[in-house]
């Protein structure tokens, strides 16, 4: 996990629970006698999502339609503090930084984490209308959020870029966090995954909480979820827009998931002439990473 | 969420006898919560809203002393943030603000109250619903009282005049102040970017 990360010490649950009360009826203990929740359970996860927003990144009214990606923040928060790392080191500056978050989901996270730890002012784009609408309530009910962060409606889902960036803006990085899957079965078996091997996980535990609910807590939407071609051609697809927009974009970004990934988009990368990086990230077991393109010298 | 609706004393939760404990070091300043003071410090009490963002509001006024989060103004004896939450207490979220009569005076104090919320929202503050968000004045002595109530008849007018409704702030007699848990004191300074739910009207005091 990245050193800044406000989780690095996992979670307090005596901490979170004397901010947010409501969390205390979906506190269970592990068998190590830790205290923790049933990550299985979609409305415990989503409960602690709402306090660490409300303890941490100042959002006192983040909520997210059943069945809506419920993103896990710590995750999350990484990707923002090793892009605003690698800002630094390469493109540091005195004013504010603008960030478009590409897909930004009805949950806004990115633009939530990074307008919080990095002072960033955000645009948010989708393409779905429910999450549009949802992000626009969550702005709406959170003024200072609001004042940092913007929702755009991307209307055409064969385009990342147009229609969103408008003529004159101006943003130091794209960041995303492309669909993973390709098909839908292809999601719902991943999700399967998951499930199994989290249930695994919760029959050892005793567990208050009786649910009946079928899916992953952070499964999300068909759109946050897959796309035809999955990651490689959403990712590629971006990479090969991206041109038109090097004059007013910093550095693009974007998580790549599958290590098999990486070669493949840097070659993309690479005939849509440009220049790239790939910046590595460590979660637990977890290895991820983030490839960087950028059309413009950038210092060393 | 706390109910919108006042209960009564027959209603509230019946607390507890013993104190919140309490570390008596503010988080900023390290100086006592609780005192004892120097002679030149004076108590005001405030609600404004979530207590988070007033205590820091107020902490970073020149010629404060001392800051803490707490619950003032209703039933229960030594609630706790959780029953308070609930509306069943009557307390509101409040800030006791304690400052040095030599460098400051309760008129600014009441001019910094006024200008960062809201206080015609009646038992809410922006989206915190509940009587516990209400926005209120607890007075200490004749003074502070008489100061309180001419500065609410000053601000009033100016309020209307920008379109807003009238003053729906409780003004009344400071009753037992009780300490907030440990997490939620000097919140903003050990989590600079959690919950800050202040916003005022943007309507100038003077």
């Amino acid at each position: 996990m990245h050193p800044k990360n406000p989780h690095i010490e996992g979670y307090d649950f005596d901490h979170l629970v004397s901010i947010m009360p409501n969390l205390e009826a979906h506190v269970v203990v592990n068998p190590k006698g830790r205290k923790t929740i049933d990550f299985s359970n979609s409305e415990s996860v989503k409960c602690l999502n709402q306090a660490l927003l409300k303890a941490y990144y100042g959002v006192a009214f983040w909520d997210i339609p059943q069945g809506c990606l419920c993103p896990p923040v710590p995750g999350r928060a990484d990707y923002v503090l090793a892009l605003n790392e690698y800002l630094d080191t390469h493109a540091p500056t005195d004013v504010g930084r603008r960030v478009l978050d590409l897909g930004t989901g009805a949950n806004i996270i990115y633009p939530i984490i990074g307008s919080a730890l990095c002072h960033w002012h955000c645009v948010g784009s989708d393409i779905d209308e429910l999450s549009v609408a949802n992000a626009q309530a969550i702005l709406k009910s959170n003024g200072a959020l609001s004042k940092r962060v913007r929702v755009v409606k991307q209307t055409n889902r064969k385009r990342y870029f147009q229609g969103v960036i408008q003529k004159d803006d101006w943003f130091d990085a794209v960041m995303c966090n492309p669909p993973f899957h390709s098909s839908a079965e292809d999601a719902l078996q991943g999700s399967e995954r998951k499930r199994n091997n989290l249930k695994r996980q919760v029959q050892k535990r005793h567990s208050k909480v009786v649910h009946k609910d079928d899916r992953l807590n952070f499964s999300g939407r068909g759109n946050e979820l897959w796309c035809e071609g999955g990651e490689l051609a959403f990712v590629g697809a971006m990479i090969k827009e991206s041109r038109q927009f090097a004059e007013q974009v910093g550095i693009f970004t974007s998580l790549i998931s599958q290590k098999e990934h990486v070669a493949p988009l840097i070659k993309q990368v690479k005939a849509a002439k440009a220049a790239y990086d790939i910046v590595d990230m460590a979660q637990g077991q977890k290895q991820s990473r983030f490839l960087v393109w950028y059309f413009n010298k950038v210092s060393a | 969420m706390g109910s919108t609706n006042m209960i009564t004393r027959e209603q509230a939760l019946p607390g507890r006898a013993e104190k919140m404990p309490i570390l008596n070091k503010h988080a900023v300043f390290g100086r006592n919560l609780d005192g004892p003071w120097p002679s030149h410090a004076k108590k005001a009490f405030f609600g404004m809203g979530c207590f988070w963002g007033v205590e820091r509001l107020f902490w970073n006024q020149p010629g404060v002393y001392v800051t803490a989060a707490g619950y003032m103004g209703g039933f229960t004896p030594n609630p706790t943030y959780e029953e308070v939450c609930t509306g069943n207490t009557g307390h509101a979220e409040v800030v006791m603000v304690v400052y040095n009569q030599e460098m400051t005076d309760y008129w600014t104090l009441l001019e910094c109250f006024w200008e960062n919320h809201d206080p015609t929202q009646g038992m809410r503050q922006g989206n915190d619903m509940g009587t516990q968000y209400r926005s209120a004045i607890y007075w200490v002595d004749d003074m502070q009282k008489m100061l309180a109530e001419k500065s609410l008849g000053l601000y009033q007018p100016n309020l209307a005049k920008a379109g807003f409704e009238n003053i729906t702030t409780e003004i009344a007699k400071a009753r037992e102040f009780y300490f907030a848990e440990d997490n939620h004191q000097q919140y903003l300074h050990k989590n600079p970017n959690g919950y800050c739910g202040l916003a005022g009207t943007c309507v100038p005091f003077v």
